[in-house]
């Protein structure tokens, strides 16, 4: 097992006897991601949120499908990767929008649609092999499996929350729509979740670039 | 309402505070490496962006509020 560090970065504090570079990100973790998507769609059918559940459910396919092909497979188009120079425009002019047009509304999906087009022209391509030589410091890892659990903590009450929502079993449950929807309801809400949201694209469209 | 609103806080100040003690021990663990080795996988890539577009969604055009 190589024992080079990242180019560039210093090396940790404290001891440790494993390999300091860290190991690879585990074969199963993928895996975990898709039945998480399972999960989700599942919960918009009982929601009977058809769109959502689609999306879902066609999304874990799709990732079944990537997951079980041969690496050699496919093509291996490198990611396209944009400047903040580029991102940064069109997500003010995408976020004008969205803070402008009327919820719920079809000009509304007019623009939802062709960004989340954009968001999977950009983020689809790549190696799927060479994601198996990313290594994990055992700091990172940590921090991993610090934020996994939170976020699983949270997806569990939210999920719990909307269960008891749909199945009339407690009248006080607040999933996370009805704690938002107020703040929502006003144009200056709608704005800010429009300006967060796409900072949050941009953000993640620009990640995934192995150290 | 309100102790889901707190369960909600309580979780995202929890993140913040994991950060906070994950930088403490290396000076290089950020939340920005954190998420660039995540989304080297193109399936965890393509589950993050579809859980971040159905947001967008589901807030700004689909339906929001249950029951």
């Amino acid at each position: 097992m190589s024992g080079e560090h990242p180019a560039g970065r210093g090396g940790e504090r404290g001891h440790s006897s494993r390999d300091p570079a860290g190991d690879v990100l585990p074969a199963w973790g993928p895996w975990t991601w898709l039945l998480v998507m399972a999960i989700i769609g599942a919960v918009q059918l009982v929601r009977q949120q058809w769109f959502a559940a689609g999306l879902f459910l066609l999304a874990a396919v799709v990732m079944a499908a990537d997951l079980v092909r041969r690496p050699e497979e496919g093509s291996h188009r490198s990611r396209i990767h944009l400047r903040l120079g580029v991102l940064l425009p069109v997500a003010a002019v995408a976020a004008v929008a969205l803070a402008l047009l009327p919820r719920h509304s079809g000009a509304m999906v007019a623009v939802l649609v062709p960004l989340g087009m954009v968001a999977l022209v950009l983020g689809w391509p790549g190696d799927r092999a060479a994601t198996r030589q990313v290594r994990w410091p055992p700091a990172l890892r940590r921090l991993a499996w610090a934020w996994a659990a939170i976020w699983i903590a949270g997806g569990l009450w939210e999920l719990a929350q909307v269960l008891l929502v749909n199945l009339g079993q407690d009248p006080a449950a607040a999933p996370l729509s009805d704690l938002l929807e107020p703040a929502l309801e006003h144009r200056a809400g709608q704005a800010v979740f429009a300006v967060v949201w796409l900072l949050a694209g941009v953000y993640l469209l620009r990640r995934g670039r192995a150290p | 309402m309100i102790a889901s609103g707190l369960y909600f806080a309580v979780c995202a100040v929890a993140l913040l505070v994991t950060d906070r003690i994950a930088r403490r021990s290396a000076d290089e663990v950020t939340i920005t490496d954190l998420f660039d080795r995540v989304l080297t996988s193109r399936t965890i890539r393509l589950a993050v962006l579809v859980c971040w577009w159905w947001l967008g969604w589901h807030f700004l055009a689909g339906q929001t509020v249950d029951g």
